[in-house]
């Protein structure tokens, strides 16, 4: 475990949220990482919600079956460099909880995307790039800046977005 | 149907059996107590009255009659019998009774609602029977209201037990008539009709899969079928038409011995192409009888997208593709997909070669990855797009997009496409926006790897 990075990289759960992830993945190829894809999420105060429904409930709710497919084949195309990809809340905007999360799940870098809107649908989902670019010095973590291709494909398929990202591949030309 | 209402009529009666053996047996248990109760409270009284007149008040310390609760109409008698058992003399007593009673020891017996305790008494050389009668309050009065509630309860019981079963049957048998009800609706000309699958992982949930995957594979079969003649043209025009065009050029004037060979080599290889075609159109046709997993063998679907490319650019050299394979697992092992290589290519260029076709700048746009179950392929265009509202039509053969006058074709390339992904136990989509252009994902299974 000593050369297995482990790098938290900010998401909203969409298919083109996923290019940070991959934009990062191929700029580095040196070391083994291990990804947790975070964001984060106001549980609420609803005692029932609080004991009735977990943290694994939210993330099924939130994860789209295109995204799993997704990290999927980010799964099987950085095969012998990823060890492992899973998601993850931070449930308070708490510099505290945010120094303890980070102890806790022993998180060595994160990855702060630049020139990337956060757009989620879900009403309790919030931005943690600020936050974390915010706190950074708090927590005590390295911060890997990932810029983002400015060209965006309007994506037809929600999947476009994943594919077709920068200077095609041309082949048989 | 018939043996199923046998077992639930046999079970309803089982169930009202039940019921009322068990308010007959609480009936009987609760009388049967009340009964005995009441006899040894009279007998009790019965023995305080016999010490009451043969010892006198003062011998009774503890216990008097005196003390215990009148019961409702009691009343105490006694007769006095000679040595012969005739009766000398008696004061209260009903002769009626004179049969009913044992005349050496006890008894009790009941006449009506009054009960009586008797017993004979030797005292002082002489013979007396005595008694005690009263009427049980309990057995009149609370009895009698516990048979009223029995039986309310037992007719209650056997509503309730009836209306349960009929539900339960109701409940039973609906998702069954649904079901049939559905698969009744399913003809030759409507093989697109689904079943409705539940959202529980039960038995009928599973029949109703069951019964879509069959519908699925009838329905790629029989349109396969249908459509042979029209996907058989369709697909040997291409060939022919360049195999033409290239002898026509050929034969419009006087030609070189190297341009006659170059003519030929290139109708060589077009008719090469059509006899490809032919066999993949053939299997196409077999399919429709035979187990079509049977011809499937592992094939790299990367392969099949680099061969359809290389065919759709042989068609027409202004077709640009360009391939996004920067997703290409790092394991091979996933790209590999149970199939049949001619017909997945036969697919795969036909939709490549539409969104060449219907967009301007000729260019489709082909990626390709694999997630854990499978491997996913996307073609793109920026080409014309199709109207929303005829989304719905694009899978109907011979269907052509009212934005489609200015482009040849026949309408018969996307539902032949289809068709064969449906085959491989594939998914088909198409997502498109008007005037923006057309997303084709095609997902396939791929080979478990632990099968290979």
């Amino acid at each position: 475990m000593e050369n297995v990075a482990c790098v938290l990289i900010p998401t909203d759960f969409s298919v083109y949220s996923l290019r940070i992830v991959l934009d990062f993945m191929e700029k580095r190829t040196d070391r083994k990482v291990e990804l947790v894809l975070a964001c984060g999420y106001d549980i609420g105060d609803s005692i029932t919600s609080l004991l009735g429904i977990t943290k694994e409930d939210h993330l099924a709710r939130l994860e789209s079956a295109d995204f799993i497919k997704g990290c999927e084949m980010i799964r099987s195309r950085f095969k012998n460099n990823l060890v492992g990809m899973y998601c993850d809340l931070l449930i308070s905007r708490n510099s505290r909880y945010l120094r303890n999360y980070f102890k806790g799940s022993r998180v060595t870098h994160i990855v702060l995307p630049e020139g990337y809107t956060f757009a989620s649908k879900e009403r309790n989902v919030f931005d943690i790039t600020e936050l974390l670019k915010e706190h950074v010095y708090h927590i005590g973590v390295a911060t890997i800046p990932v810029s983002l291709e400015k060209q965006v494909v309007e994506g037809i398929d929600s999947m476009d977005s994943f594919f077709f990202r920068k200077d095609w591949r041309v082949s048989y030309e | 149907m018939r043996n199923y209402n046998k077992i639930l009529y046999s079970l309803i009666a089982i169930l009202v059996v039940y019921t009322a053996s068990f308010v007959v047996f609480i009936m009987y248990s609760i009388t049967n107590f009340a009964f005995s109760d009441f006899y040894k409270r009279l007998e009790l009284r019965r023995n305080l009255a016999a010490e009451e007149m043969f010892y006198g008040k003062s011998v009774a310390t503890g216990w008097s009659l005196s003390y215990v609760e009148e019961l409702n109409k009691q009343r105490e008698f006694i007769v006095e019998l000679d040595a012969s058992g005739k009766i000398i003399h008696s004061s209260g007593f009903d002769k009626k009774l004179w049969k009913h009673i044992d005349k050496t020891g006890t008894s009790n017996f009941k006449i009506g609602n009054t009960f009586y305790a008797t017993k004979y008494y030797f005292q002082k050389g002489r013979h007396y029977i005595l008694g005690v009668s009263a009427e049980n309050y309990f057995y009149t009065h609370h009895l009698n209201y516990l048979r009223n509630l029995l039986i309310v309860a037992l007719l209650l019981g056997v509503l309730f037990v009836v209306v349960i079963s009929l539900l339960v049957k109701r409940s039973f048998i609906k998702p069954i008539s649904e079901l049939i009800g559905e698969v009744e609706k399913i003809g030759s000309e409507n093989l697109y009709l689904r079943l409705t699958v539940g959202r529980d992982s039960g038995v009928l949930s599973k029949l109703a899969d069951t019964f879509n995957q069959m519908l699925t594979r009838i329905e790629t079969s029989f349109e396969t079928q249908k459509n042979f003649i029209s996907n058989a043209s369709h697909e040997l025009n291409t060939p022919l038409t360049s195999i033409i065009g290239i002898a026509d050029l050929a034969l419009s004037k006087q030609r070189n011995v190297d341009e006659y060979k170059y003519s030929i080599q290139k109708i060589a290889d077009a008719a090469e192409n059509l006899e490809k075609k032919t066999s993949a159109l053939l299997l196409l046709a077999r399919t429709g009888f035979e187990n079509n997993n049977l011809n499937f063998k592992p094939v790299r679907i990367d392969q099949i997208i680099m061969d359809a490319e290389m065919t759709v650019k042989a068609i027409n050299e202004h077709f640009h593709i360009k391939t996004d394979f920067s997703m290409l697992p790092d394991d091979s092992i996933k790209l590999k997909v149970n199939g049949s290589a001619p017909l997945l290519q036969l697919a795969i260029s036909n939709v490549v070669s539409n969104a060449c076709k219907y967009s301007t700048n000729h260019t489709a746009y082909v990626a390709l990855g694999a997630f854990d179950k499978g491997v996913l392929i996307l073609i793109r265009d920026e080409g014309i797009g199709i109207p929303a509202e005829e989304m719905s039509f694009i899978y109907d053969p011979y269907f052509r997009a009212s934005n489609t006058a200015n482009f040849s074709g026949y309408g018969i390339g996307l539902p032949l496409a289809r068709n064969i992904i449906k085959m491989h136990n594939g998914q088909l989509s198409v997502a498109s926006t008007l005037g923006k252009g057309t997303t084709v994902r095609i997902e396939l299974p791929s080979i478990d790897s632990r099968l290979l």
